[in-house]
């Protein structure tokens, strides 16, 4: 299943927060955004997954969602949002609960066993660290088998280290089952690590500056200082005038 | 050591442990403290009274006290009280509880009812809900029906409060997360709400509970034959202070049981808490 953005606008009172994104989103692929603070990168994400509607422009799904998918358009939030009630199991087997499913501890065990918490099935949140509580997150969302996968600063909330073997987990999820992406970040490193195309949003409102394509697969990519280079250069001066922005308002 | 002066410092050179500053602001005590305050008190009391340092006049031997107690036990008529209350407190609790519940979670969740019920949530809340026994004697009868009326009505205010309040303090990512993996409307209620909301339910239920006894005892001192109230008010009024103390005393054990009901509750449902 593609996915199109189109003339996608939007507008909080008073502050336009999003003005005219298009943008393909093709069945496989991992698309990157960045932009400076407030650009309303999470408001898009939102829209895409039927959150929030905007004011203007429409999200098209084209082509039906993989059999089996039960949730085609699935977040990935970047402060887990996992229930702390819930063990890890018990917070994966939530979202197969309404579908009614022969064998959910299948998929259960499957998923948990992709993501290496196959150990920790029956620990609460509290027990567990900053990257593992991602990796349950990752893993509930493998667990609808998701058309898109919508992530929102999956990773900003956890330490260096804990990143980058994330990143690792990602990119081997991802050569295992190509699925496709849409994910948001802060950190030019991540993106082009993981990224097959990267957008650059404009400061607020909103608009595509820039899109960079990077065709060297998943995995086999070094820290590709060039491109961080071209993307900060575009990303400096809209990240400047969004500061002064701030301080003048 | 105080008179270290700064030129010797460098050479002597003293080797100490870091000093523990942490610790407190984490109340965790010794079951047994609470124990050893109500004898204490008691034992206080005894030895006042029998020495004459307490004037006989104030208070009742707390030993004479437990003979009265033992009285009540071995006629059976601790049971002919304390049944009829137990069960207006549990039934009459209940239904407060649960009606509070219910109506705080509909006021958490939709704006309209909000809007047309937390005014009148606010207007009977400050309302002494003992004034209001004639009304439901005329409503429910002399007999139990305005008993559990009052009790559950007293109970249902602070739980209606407690319940809206913890409905809204449930995170609001954690529905999003819901709402994002189509989870249906009554699954989110159930399974991210409600949890969401239970320390601040169990909260309210402590408050409701302690009214609820509050109003038990009111309700049977204006019309009951049996039942604590009823008991304490026919001893008030024959200044039968060994009786009285002996009611109260059962009161107080209501409280007690009451609170570490609640109390094992909340550790049993609320393990998840950090
Ligand atoms: N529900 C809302 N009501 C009003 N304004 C909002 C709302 N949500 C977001 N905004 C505003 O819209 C703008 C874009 O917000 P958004 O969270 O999408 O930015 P972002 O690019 O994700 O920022 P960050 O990089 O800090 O995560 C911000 O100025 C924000 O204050
Ligand atoms: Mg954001």
């Amino acid at each position: 299943m593609d996915l199109r953005i189109e003339g996608l606008s939007h507008r909080y009172g008073d502050t336009e927060v999003l003005r005219d994104i298009s943008l393909e989103i093709p069945a496989g692929r991992i698309v990157c955004i960045v932009g400076p603070s407030g650009c309303g990168k999470s408001t898009l994400l939102r829209m895409v997954g039927g959150l929030e509607q905007p004011h203007a422009g429409q999200v098209l799904q084209m082509g039906a969602p993989p059999p089996g998918c039960l949730n085609p358009l699935t977040f990935v939030f970047q402060d887990f949002a996992l229930l702390p009630w819930r063990s890890v199991a018990g917070n994966v087997s939530l979202v197969l609960e309404d579908h009614g499913l022969d064998d959910p501890d299948a998929i259960i065990a499957d998923v948990l066993e992709r993501t290496r918490l196959t150990d920790f099935a029956q620990a609460l949140p509290k027990q567990l660290s900053g990257g593992m509580k991602q990796r349950v997150a990752i893993a509930r969302a493998l667990a609808v088998n998701p058309a898109v996968m919508l992530m929102d600063e999956p990773l900003s909330a956890l330490d260096a280290q804990t990143r980058e073997l994330l990143m690792d987990d990602l990119i081997e999820l991802w050569q295992r089952e190509q699925f496709t992406a849409i994910y948001v970040t802060h950190n030019l490193a991540e993106a082009v690590r993981l990224g097959h195309q990267i957008v650059v949003l404009s400061r607020r409102p909103g608009a595509v500056r820039e899109i960079v394509d990077i065709p060297d697969p998943l995995g086999a990519r070094g820290a590709m200082e060039d491109v961080q280079a071209h993307l900060w250069g575009l990303m400096r001066d809209e990240a400047r005038a969004a500061d002064a922005e701030l301080l003048d308002g | 050591m105080a008179e270290v002066n700064r030129a010797e410092a460098p050479r002597t050179k003293v080797t100490q442990p870091v000093p523990f500053r942490g610790g407190g602001f984490r109340p965790r005590g010794n079951r047994w403290a609470g124990v050893l305050v109500f004898v204490a008190i008691i034992a206080v009391v005894e030895i006042g009274l029998r020495q004459g340092w307490i004037s006989a006049l104030t208070l009742p031997l707390p030993s004479d006290v437990l003979d009265t107690f033992r009285q009540l036990y071995v006629t059976g008529a601790l049971w002919d009280h304390l049944f009829p209350s137990v069960s207006r407190f549990l039934v009459g609790g209940a239904l407060g509880a649960l009606a509070g519940i219910g109506i705080g979670t509909l006021i958490g969740l939709f704006g309209l009812i909000r809007a047309g019920l937390v005014p009148l949530v606010a207007a009977i809340f400050p309302v002494p809900k003992i004034a209001l026994l004639p009304l439901f004697v005329i409503w429910f009868g002399i007999g139990e029906g305005s008993k559990y009326a009052l009790i559950a009505f007293g109970t249902f205010t602070p739980m209606v409060v407690a319940t809206y309040g913890a409905v809204d303090n449930v995170d609001r990512t954690l529905i999003r997360m819901g709402q994002s993996f189509g989870l249906r409307w009554w699954s989110i209620v159930r399974k991210i709400v409600l949890p969401g909301a239970m320390p601040g339910i169990l909260s309210g239920l402590r408050i409701g509970l302690a009214i609820a006894i509050i109003l038990l005892v009111a309700a049977e001192m204006l019309g009951a034959e049996y039942g604590i109230g009823a008991y304490i008010l026919e001893a008030g009024s024959l200044y039968d202070l060994e009786r009285l103390f002996a009611g109260v005393v059962i009161l107080s054990v209501l409280g007690v049981a009451t609170s570490s009901a609640i109390g094992w509750v909340e550790r049993r449902v609320l393990r998840w808490r950090a």
